[in-house]
């Protein structure tokens, strides 16, 4: 049961007053009449005072699911219940930013004896999360609604919330590839699809890879070589450290977007994917594949947030197998925290295959209003592309995701700035 | 479940006003003779029609206003009872109608307050709360006639019957104080 505590009794008070006067009306100018005016007020305060009580009331917050993805709508439903009538019952949802409802979040209800009431309010989800529906607000008024009572139901529900992911067209290439079958073209040859390369028969070779039509112009036994099709190991590299940010838009939001595309398009294709959330607070998941690891990679980002910290972060506090030796390494970053620049170095002097994803926090920045706002954003401006260079030459492939542009044509950009390493082992 | 809507708490605010306003004009067409006593009247019940329109329609206000315009008009009805001797009698029969109309107003007046803070309307509530307030009503204008009755019978003035009404009255003035001062408190 809700304890209620705060009381309103204005109307109380405002009843007696108005039943004061007309009786003190009644007597001084000798009218009986006006006594039979106050009447029902005073009957009514009467009845009212002698049955008021604090009611007790309990309520239970529950969501029609638990999981939604950005734009969707969920039902909240209010079940309330009380022992004792009540005249009125409103309860008031505390909602996150990032949920809105249509109209007010409040419902109002009317309580008999014993009785249960339910109310359902419709919430959209704005932005993603785990974001916490409740506590509930009642006011109850007893039950001839003459006193208000007040007081918060501990509990409610969470909602989880999922980034509506965009739909990408072509993912980055890794350089190197896994063992396992999968859909990436290994450089390695081996048993799979697409031709690589013809040569001399040896023994030990499978007759059905001999290719007849270049065996019977040579006059000597020819087999084809092919590229298998293997899987890879993907990192996702999340810089948490700093967010740009604009009304309800930022570049953490962006960049977790653009992460589940990513875990989406690999796991697609049959890579493992690991998660790393580099900022305030350390997450990781490590790389795993199947659809379970893309609800896992979503739920671990869901908490992600801008964590104010000035401890010094670098690789050394990651656990050794988040960083399979093989693995591509994609950021996403708005370059702004040199812990997080740091970190990407380091992993490109590892020699990991590095590629970044810059979510350009520059349409975050408010518009320059004068001459030396202008004079600043070009400093920083050129601060940024200092960052880019020295990253750059660093053998890390930096694309820009900048304003209102889609992730394809940074990914196409990013897979086409990879320096052409094709060696193919004897 | 309805959505809220803003129409519900501006009918039923704007009927509480309508009934006193009504109220007030009904009294002052019947009203005292007398010009100054009837522009006293008059002055009086427009002010607080006005006063109650503004107290249900701002969004902050709870509602302070309502037993002030139903005191004032209930004032009118003294005025009408006091200033014309002639239509006394028939002011008195009018006197369950007047509590009657006084305490609708009244009601409708509280729950316009109820629903400044908007909600979502369960129907199935609003139903009841509106059977609730015409029984109310009904039984205030039944209750108001039972008293004119006993009021009629003949019973024997005199300074004793005098000192319990001042005393009642001086008690309820002083519950009244007290409660506002805990509402003051408390909220």
């Amino acid at each position: 049961m809700t304890p209620l505590r705060g009381r309103s009794v204005v109307r109380v008070a405002g009843t007696a007053w108005l039943v004061a006067v007309l009786l003190v009306l009644a007597l001084a100018l000798g009218l009986p009449v006006l006594v039979a005016v106050a009447a029902p007020f005073a009957v009514a305060l009467a009845i009212g005072l002698a049955l008021a009580a604090t009611p007790e009331v309990a309520v239970a917050v529950t969501l029609d699911r638990e999981r939604a993805v950005e734009g969707d709508r969920v039902t909240a439903h209010l079940a309330v219940r009380s022992p004792q009538p009540v005249h009125r019952v409103e309860l008031t949802l505390s909602l996150p930013d990032a949920v809105a409802t249509e109209g007010p979040a409040r419902a109002a209800l009317r309580l008999g004896a014993g009785g249960e009431a339910a109310a359902a309010i419709e919430l959209r989800c704005l932005r993603w999360g785990a974001q916490r529906i409740g506590p509930v607000e009642v006011r109850a008024w007893d039950q001839m609604g003459l006193v208000a009572h007040r007081g918060w139901a501990a509990g409610g529900a969470t909602l989880r919330v999922y980034p509506r992911p965009p739909r990408l067209r072509a993912l980055l290439q890794p350089a190197r590839t896994l063992v396992h079958t999968g859909n990436q073209l290994a450089r390695q040859r081996g048993d799979g699809i697409e031709f690589s390369d013809l040569r001399a028969f040896v023994p030990g070779d499978r007759v059905r890879r001999i290719n007849w039509r270049v065996t019977a112009r040579r006059g000597a036994p020819f087999v084809t070589l092919r590229h298998p099709e293997r899987n890879s190991d993907v990192i996702l590299f999340l810089d948490s450290f700093r967010d740009a940010r604009l009304g309800t838009e930022g570049t953490l939001d962006l960049a977790v977007r653009a992460l589940t595309s990513l875990a989406a398009g690999h796991l697609g294709r049959r890579d493992r994917v690991g998660l790393i959330g580099f900022g305030g607070v350390l997450r990781w998941l490590k790389p795993g594949t199947g659809i379970g690891q893309l609800y896992r990679v979503v739920d671990a980002v869901l908490d992600t947030e801008v964590v104010l910290s000035y401890a010094w972060k670098d690789l050394d506090v990651l656990p050794r197998r988040m960083l399979p030796p093989a693995a591509m390494v994609v950021a996403l970053t708005p370059l702004l925290d040199p812990r997080g620049i740091r970190a990407m170095l380091d992993l490109a002097a590892r020699g990991y295959d590095l590629a970044i994803v810059e979510v350009d926090p520059e349409r975050f920045a408010p518009a320059p209003r004068d001459r030396v706002e202008q004079l600043a954003l070009r400093l920083w401006r050129l601060t940024r592309d200092a960052r880019r260079r020295e990253l750059r030459q660093a053998g890390i492939r930096v694309g820009t995701w900048a304003r209102d542009e889609p992730l394809d044509p940074v990914l196409a950009g990013l897979l086409a700035a990879r320096r052409p390493r094709w060696r193919v082992p004897a | 479940m309805a959505r809220p809507r803003l129409s519900l708490r501006l009918g039923v605010g704007g009927l509480a006003v309508a009934l006193v306003a009504g109220t007030a004009a009904a009294l002052l067409v019947l009203g005292p003779a007398s010009a100054p006593l009837r522009a006293l009247g008059a002055g009086a019940a427009g002010t607080a029609v006005v006063g109650l329109a503004c107290s249900l329609g701002l969004g902050r206000a709870e509602g302070v206003a309502l037993p002030g315009a139903i005191a004032i008009v209930a004032l009118d009805y003294a005025l009408v009872l006091l200033g014309a001797p002639r239509l006394a009698a028939g002011a008195t029969a009018a006197a369950p109608l007047v509590a009657g109309a006084l305490f609708l107003a009244a009601e409708l007046g509280w729950w316009a307050v109820e629903l400044r803070r908007q909600a979502r309307e369960s129907p199935a509530a609003l139903l009841r709360r509106m059977a609730w307030i015409g029984t109310a009503a009904v039984a205030a204008a039944a209750l108001a006639a039972a008293c004119l009755l006993a009021g009629g019978a003949a019973v024997a003035g005199g300074a004793a019957p005098t000192a319990v009404g001042v005393a009642a009255a001086s008690l309820l003035l002083a519950l009244a104080a007290w409660l506002a001062a805990r509402s003051a408190r408390q909220t």
